[in-house]
């Protein structure tokens, strides 16, 4: 059932086995897997069904590092979460993302992506995507009937994104919520401190308060934080009334290490006088019978171990197609740059003979079309840095409590190994004469003043097998608090270069199954 | 725009390191007339005009290799099957070594950057090598 907080009494203490903080991706996604359990559930959402300003106003937050988006407008405080305003873009880790990799300060997830895999698959159903294949191309030029690009030369390779509808768990699972039994679901309730002992070694309670209306407790066996990379570290610190550093921060860990994917817009441009040779699903979302992908590129395993670089992942967006060889005399002279490189190779690449995709499946290229000018866009891999981190700031929001400030924080290294990955795809293009790319990026270690985020917020209570190196164990648990769990993007201990949320869900369904197996 | 090889001039490239690049590969040197084998080379581009910009910003980078016969050899050089000798019939054989040439500069990774953009050293030498033939012929289309 789902209610308002805001009907309750004044001074209510609520019961129950499990308590979750956060109606988000995750929240929702481990209230439904232990839906019709044993397990009394209480679900807490700081918003409502619907987005209300004063109560997005709680997210708030300073920024004190590089320039990053304010920090409400990062996140959607209300019942789904930031799933309300999610694009949908599907894919997994990749089983090099788990591993220890020497040349990446702190990395090493204590689970494999082999452990997560049947996670993964459950979480294509829940987030409404196709059959969980992403690396092999041989499956989707199956399903396509398509070749994908011929890269030789061992740097970089397709991969596969694939699309949720997207999948807003707020809708289109809040009849499971509503109807589930053992699951009561707060609307309007903020918590506003994590109550333990004098020890700290266990929760005991959970401050919850409405905006305008009553304050309330939740007590409960267990408890699962899950309120996103920046609230759950921010909730934690703030909870310091017996524990000086906040809950779970015995090593000064929480807060630190938040990594976000950066982007560079137009970090290459790229032309190419073989438009035959990119079929429709490096240039568009492409709409299957149970699915909708996109291809994109990274660099190969082989690439990474062997140069020690970072993850990245390129998308390909056509700028212009071109139709003859001759250009207006007054383009600009980027443009006509442009079209002197797409001349040339047509002096030199030699057409090849291409499979072309059936008829009524591609669109791409447009009759016509002798080549293109296109654009890469990019979200690469930040090596994990202690110092990138999320603090308590000394403004406090409508509810008293402290606001979150991030300073977020970029290395050299991060920069000079999206540089160098870059030049890759250039190497596997001309290779194969597929096309010349234009470098955006500086070759030093600067990143550019344009470098965002992707909203992906990530590592700031990651996971270790030790609590020297990490706040949550395996299970998701915190280390030396014995009935707290953390589920979320929070929990990454590196971020690789793939969107978040399909992680996030198939974390929450590993949590949850970890859950009944404890209470079994 | 001197056609010539002067020793200066090669004593400048070996001072550079270009020439060391073809250690351990076959070198080649045109037999017949320096400015023949450099327009047979710029003929394999139909694009003269658009190459010859592209080539006027690798010369600013790289001005030692403003000599046509330096970059001649030095196109010979790279990695590559050996050019056919000069004949009526030989377009399509240099087109072919020119191209594995290319590739293999994408390969070793011998590239360079050309007013941003990433090219193959042997393709940004033969856009060079057709700037330098405009600018010795003015008025006239290479």
């Amino acid at each position: 059932m789902i209610e308002d907080a805001r009907r309750l009494p004044e001074g209510t203490l609520i019961e129950t086995d499990l308590a979750i903080i956060g109606a988000g991706a995750a929240g929702i996604t481990i209230a439904r897997e232990l839906a019709g359990t044993d397990f009394q559930i209480c679900l807490l959402e700081s918003g409502g069904l619907e987005f209300e300003q004063d109560i997005q106003n709680l997210y708030t937050g300073e920024n004190d590092g590089r320039w990053y988006f304010p920090l409400d407008k990062c996140r959607l405080r209300y019942f789904g979460g930031s799933t309300n305003h999610w694009g949908g873009w599907c894919r997994p880790l990749t089983p090099i993302d788990f591993e220890v990799r020497d040349w990446v300060p702190y990395s090493g997830w204590p689970i494999t992506r082999a452990d997560l895999d049947p996670y993964y698959e459950r979480a294509q159903t829940v987030t409404e995507t196709g059959p969980f294949h992403y690396d092999a191309t041989a499956f989707w030029e199956k399903q396509t009937g398509a070749k994908m690009l011929p890269l030789s030369l061992g740097l970089i390779t397709t991969t596969f994104f694939q699309y949720s509808p997207p999948t807003r768990f707020g809708t289109r699972y809040r009849k499971d919520i509503e109807q589930a039994a053992n699951v009561r679901a707060l609307l309007h309730a903020t918590v506003t401190e994590i109550e333990t002992g004098e020890t700290g070694a266990e929760v005991t309670g959970l401050r919850v308060a409405t905006l305008e209306g009553p304050s309330f407790r939740v007590r409960a066996r267990r408890y699962i934080l899950a309120t996103g990379a920046i609230e759950n570290p921010r909730l934690l610190l703030l909870s310091n009334r017996s524990q000086p550093g906040g809950v779970g921060n015995t090593h000064d860990l929480v807060g630190r290490f938040f990594m976000e994917h950066p982007h560079v817009p137009g970090v290459a441009g790229m032309v190419t006088s073989r438009p035959e040779a990119f079929n429709t699903a490096y240039t568009q979302h492409l709409s299957l019978a149970d699915s909708i992908v996109h291809a994109a590129l990274i660099p190969t395993d082989a690439l990474l171990r062997r140069e020690r670089l970072l993850q990245a992942v390129f998308t390909i967006g056509v700028m212009e197609v071109y139709t003859t060889e001759k250009l207006a005399s007054a383009a600009p002279a980027d443009q006509q740059r442009a079209r002197d490189i797409f001349n040339l190779q047509r002096d030199l690449d030699p057409p090849r003979a291409t499979d072309h995709p059936p008829a009524g499946y591609n669109d791409w290229p447009p009759a016509g079309a002798l080549g293109a000018s296109c654009a890469f866009g990019c979200a690469c891999e930040q090596a994990p840095n202690p110092d990138s981190r999320v603090t308590l700031s000394e403004e406090r929001d409508a509810l008293g409590l402290p606001r979150a400030r991030l300073d977020w924080r970029l290395s050299e290294t991060d920069k000079l190994s999206l540089n160098r990955i870059v030049r890759a795809v250039a190497e596997e293009f001309g290779a194969q004469s597929l096309g010349r790319v234009r470098p955006a990026l500086s070759e030093d270690g600067n990143w550019p003043e344009e470098t965002i985020g992707g909203y992906h917020h990530m590592g700031t209570t990651r996971m270790a097998d030790s609590p020297d190196l990490g706040v949550v164990d395996a299970n998701c648990k915190v280390h030396g608090v014995a009935n707290l769990y953390i589920a979320g993007s929070s929990v990454f201990t590196t971020g690789g270069a793939s969107n978040p949320t399909l992680t996030i869900v198939a974390l929450a369904l590993r949590l949850a199954d970890h859950l009944k197996k404890q209470s079994s | 725009m001197s056609l010539r090889v002067s020793r200066r001039t090669v004593l400048a490239a070996l001072a550079a390191g270009i020439v060391g690049a073809a250690i351990g590969v076959r070198l080649y040197w045109p037999g017949g007339n320096v400015t023949r084998e450099a327009r047979r080379f710029a003929g394999i581009l139909r694009h003269p005009d658009s190459a010859a910009r592209l080539g006027r910003f690798y010369l600013e980078v790289n001005p030692r290799e403003a000599d046509a016969a330096l970059l001649v050899r030095l196109i010979g050089a790279a990695r590559g099957p050996a050019l056919p000798p000069p004949a009526p019939s030989a377009d399509e054989a240099l087109r072919a070594s020119l191209e594995t040439r290319i590739r293999n500069d994408f390969v070793y990774g011998n590239l360079v950057k050309v007013d941003g953009w990433l090219l193959s050293l042997t393709e940004a030498r033969l856009c060079a090598l057709v700037s330098l033939l405009q600018d010795a012929t003015p008025g006239k289309d290479a």
